[in-house]
């Protein structure tokens, strides 16, 4: 495991980052050349630029901050340069703002007592505005109610890489903490100057400060009142042991939850301004098509604004319907390329491969020993394919984005876990700097990874442009499906030796286009060759929650248990065999034991089960299936899960992630596929691409190993990864039939 | 263009729209009531789910003209004043949400079906909310609120001052494939309680109405 631990530094010798970031490189969308959607989206961009850093010359003005904040007490978050690249990445602050690159955060108490945090990640449905707002009143011990957090506001929170990778629980949460703890030694210290007594006799409790032998308080308010005082986050500091958190480690709902349940709260699709008008963009009939003639003078006799910039075609209309009535009446010609079927797909992919690496994982190669003797020697030998196919993330609230100009001044609301990459995105495309662009990010219809990029900002900023007025994009379900991107479909193929006792002694596994993320072994196995192959593929493709995790785990984990059958042992004995991560063995065993591993199966019934390490977490998932072999009918009726997150910040907020990842996960396990021909998506709406519903969850229990003695890490990604093999597994166990992609039946069992 | 009147949550609008346009349009680009969410624009996710006449139905494929005079109630218009309805008190309670985008759809739909059938067995909860999807997978949690909602409002209606115990979770049905694509959906959809089919026929009759733009600015 990477060292992850990070210590504070005052600003002035905290070392700097690379400022030639080359994080902007996917946002190639420029005006006149390309058409409105890149074809090529980087996908998380999480090994950019790590090493090289460059001195900087930092003077936080104080009274900018207070100007801007009003008085009060701040206390300024900075990361140490290596948590710093991964996290806050290339800053893009433009030269003469005299913020230093490393700040992550800012906290902030005003002269009422009121606590306003700043931080550039966003909340999409993952519920961290309500886990960091829990980090906050734990350590500066305030009542939830006194806290606001501003997230994903380019203007007024400190740059951030983006909202994914489940980074913020390890990172920010644990960063939020110690900004607080600072902030509440400072109010202390406050206190104790104004009582002139010593720091030592004091504690803060409920928003005061109080004298432990007097029993005098002194409320937040009253110590901020007139202040004006600013620091950096100390060296020590230290924070309360996750056992003797209060708040933190409590389930807590959405601390906004009431505006949500009453519609009261404004998603990036839901935002207004005075004279806005709506856009629509004319889509090419296949990826990739080029203008050959386009007539666009009944459009522009209507009421509308019409824009053509090379490739890209739009209107904007006083209304929805207008804009659409417009596009209606543009007559466009286009000439597209032969492009490739889902039938075809694995074997061009196989066919294809190029030399491009995966950013998204931890590198593309790992060897150890010596694979060829190993397999050679091996007494048995397994050799299988596995393939996954591209799926949607469907998020239920679409791509949208509110644009407005103010001269050359640009601001953008729009749905995105990368609201300073969608800056940068904007920056480029309108050859401004990003100064000029002020992006924000409304807490947003979820995203699953599928909204890094900013294709109706763009658009709307756009169309905004020729219409002189702010302009509204909502992406329909139907380009949502067609023009974002997808999950990458994949092809792995694993050999594989043991010895008579079921020892593994040689690993081989090559996976081509599915990403590299989750590809390593937490099987003890000495002679290795994992394999990431890049290929030319034919859809666009980017970030998914627990991206490749997903694949390289079905693969893994189901070959796990072919495995396990052909030297004749139990799937979980020949796991545990194989295995001494320490925390890894203790979720299948817990899993296993809630789960009732072992007992005896009814007809049909099938138990099976996957698991590993992602992200930083643990996760065992178990599934018990009905299989009728007559109906082809597969039923999923339980699913035990086991997680190991570190110190649980809040319980019921996870157990909702690991319920929602199963639940999720049951789509691209089962039946989730994009069908797709001759560059057109061929099953791009909601009734033609099956997501899970009701009646499709089964009974989902989960087992939470709290680790109060480990840091805590994130909870959005890992728990999907056991699921696909758990089902597989299982389903084998019931009928003897072994699925070997995803998803595993779209129409049932088929009858062998 | 038409003048259409529309009487929602206890206000009444006059619209100036295109006939052909949707309640949900109507809600969301005339109204500016932006609580209830386009999904999918086919009625086959439940986000726009409003209530006419208390009863569920998909505003993305009702037509605004179709429901004038008819009582419209949307999220907005759910709690009164500062209380909130025992299934929003619910959802909040039992944390049945992460993003929350499907929720007032969600919510809206159970009121629907707590009203038609105060006491929902699991499984007629789960056939009645069968056409609302919530991608971040937080049924088990919907159903949950579902249950207690029913157990606040069966208590009040009693008068007995404390909620009716919640039924038991009894095993839960799990997933069946096949069926094709959303069939299951499909089938909810059309057995659901809402005028949804009627509100499809009576788009395909009533075109006679001239068809004007709308002007600029609202």
């Amino acid at each position: 495991m990477k060292d992850r631990s990070f210590d504070t530094k005052t600003v002035r010798d905290g070392a700097s980052r690379n400022p030639h970031s080359k994080f902007a490189k996917g946002a190639n969308l420029e005006w006149g050349t390309r058409t409105s959607v890149a074809t090529q989206v980087e996908i998380e961009p999480e090994r950019y630029e790590l090493a090289a850093s460059a001195p900087y010359h930092f003077d936080l003005d104080r009274r900018e901050f207070f100007r801007f904040l009003g008085a009060g007490v701040l206390v300024v978050s900075v990361l140490k340069s290596g948590v710093a690249a991964q996290e806050s990445g290339g800053s893009r602050r433009g030269r003469g703002e005299s913020l230093p690159k490393e700040i992550d955060a800012w906290l902030h108490i005003n002269e009422d007592g009121k606590v306003t945090v700043y931080t550039g990640k966003v909340e999409v449905g993952q519920n961290i505005r309500t886990s960091l707002t829990q980090a906050v009143a734990e350590e500066l011990h305030v009542a939830l109610d006194k806290i606001d957090l501003v997230m994903g506001d380019t203007k007024l929170t400190p740059f951030d890489m983006g909202t994914f990778g489940s980074r913020t629980t390890p990172t920010m949460n644990l960063q939020l903490r110690r900004v607080a703890a600072a902030a509440r030694d400072a109010l202390v210290g406050l206190a104790a100057a104004q009582w002139k007594t010593d720091a030592k006799n004091l504690v803060a409790e409920d928003g005061r400060v109080r004298d432990r032998q007097t029993n005098r308080t002194l409320e937040y308010a009253a110590l901020t009142k007139g202040q004006q005082i600013a620091q950096m986050l100390p060296d020590q500091d230290p924070l309360i042991p996750p056992k003797d958190w209060k708040i933190a480690g409590q389930s807590i709902g959405k601390v906004d939850g009431r505006d949500f349940v009453t519609g009261r709260h404004r998603y990036p699709s839901d935002q207004n301004l005075p004279e806005m008008w709506y856009g629509k963009v004319l889509r090419p009939p296949a990826f990739g098509a080029t203008l050959t003639s386009i007539d666009m003078q009944k459009a522009e006799g209507m009421l509308v604004s019409v824009v053509r910039d090379g490739d890209f075609v739009g209107v904007s209309a006083p209304s929805t319907a207008q804009a659409e009535a417009a596009v209606a009446a543009i007559q466009a010609e286009w000439k597209s390329e032969p492009q490739i079927s889902n039938k075809e797909l694995f074997d061009s992919l196989r066919k294809n491969t190029t030399e491009g690496k995966d950013p998204t994982g931890d590198g593309d190669r790992f060897d150890a020993g010596s694979i060829d003797m190993a397999m050679a020697a091996a007494e048995h030998k397994l050799q299988q394919t596995y393939t996954v196919n591209y799926i949607a993330h469907v998020p239920l609230e679409p791509r949208a984005a509110l644009a407005k100009w103010d001269g050359d001044e640009l601001t953008v609301w729009t749905g995105t876990q990368r609201p300073f990459g969608v800056r940068g995105q904007l920056a480029e495309a309108f050859r401004i700097p990003e100064e000029k662009v002020h992006v924000l990010m409304p807490d947003m219809g979820s995203g699953y990874g599928g909204k890094h990029t900013g294709e109706t900002a763009i658009e709307a900023a756009r169309l905004a442009r020729a219409a002189k007025r702010p302009v509204k994009v909502v992406w329909t379900r139907e380009e949502e499906f067609t023009w974002a991107y997808f999950r990458p479909a994949g092809v792995i193929d694993i050999s594989s030796g043991m010895s008579a006792d079921g020892t593994i002694t040689a690993w081989e596994f090559h996976n081509y286009n599915s990403g590299s993320a989750g590809m390593q072994s937490y099987y003890n196995i000495p002679n290795q060759r994992i394999v990431f192959h890049a290929t030319k593929y034919p859809l666009r493709q980017g970030s998914y929650r627990a991206l490749a995790a997903t694949a390289n785990h079905f693969a893994r984990e189901s070959h796990m248990d072919e495995m396990a059958h052909a030297v004749k042992m139990d799937p979980l004995e020949f796991r545990l065999k194989n295995l001494e991560e320490e925390r890894l063995r203790a979720v299948f065993e817990a899993a296993a034991k809630k789960f009732g591993w072992g007992r005896t199966k009814a007809p049909g019934q099938g138990f099976g089960m996957g698991g590993g390490y992602e992200k930083l977490g643990y996760i065992a998932t178990f599934a018990e299936v009905q299989v009728d072999r007559k109906s082809g009918e597969v039923k999923v009726a339980r699913v035990v899960t086991a997680f190991d997150c570190g110190a649980v910040v809040n319980p019921e907020g996870l157990r909702n992630q690991i319920e929602g990842s199963n639940v999720q996960g049951l789509g691209g396990a089962l039946f989730e596929a994009i069908q797709f021909d001759n560059g057109k998506i061929l099953n791009g709406r909601m009734s033609e691409y099956r997501v899970p519903r009701f009646s499709d969850v089964p009974v989902l229990e989960t087992v939470l190993v709290d680790r109060k003695d480990q840091p805590s890490v994130g909870a959005g990604e890992c728990p999907m990864v056991g699921l696909a093999p758990a089902l597989g597994n299982a389903i084998f166990d019931a009928c003897g039939v072994r699925l070997r992609g995803l998803p595993m039946v779209p129409d049932g069992l088929k009858a062998s | 263009m038409a003048s259409i009147r529309l009487s929602i949550n206890q206000r009444e609008y006059k619209v100036e729209a295109d006939p052909q346009t949707s309640l949900l349009t109507v809600l969301r680009e005339h109204l500016d009531l932006t609580g209830s969410k386009y999904g999918c624009g086919e009625g086959m996710c439940g986000a726009c789910t409003v209530l006419v006449d208390g009863k569920a139905q998909r505003s993305c494929i009702t037509r605004a003209a179709s429901v004038a005079g008819r009582q419209i109630t949307t999220i907005e218009g759910l709690a009164q004043g500062e209380r909130l309805h025992p299934v929003q008190q619910a959802f909040l309670d039992v944390g049945a949400m992460q993003c929350a985008y499907c929720t007032s759809g969600m919510i809206m739909s159970a009121v629907s079906l707590l009203k038609r059938n105060p006491s929902p067995s699991e499984s007629e909860i789960v056939d009645a909310m069968e056409g609302n999807v919530c991608r971040c997978g937080t049924y088990p949690r919907i159903v949950s609120a579902i249950q207690q909602a029913a157990g606040v409002m069966r208590a009040s209606r009693n008068n007995e001052g404390r909620p009716a115990p919640i039924a038991p979770q009894t095993a839960r049905r799990g997933v069946v494939a096949p069926p094709g694509p959303s069939t299951r959906a499909k089938a909810a959809l059309a057995q659901d309680d809402n005028a949804f089919v009627a509100a499809q026929q009576t788009l395909a009759q009533d075109d006679k109405i001239l068809i004007a733009e709308k002007g600029v600015g609202r």
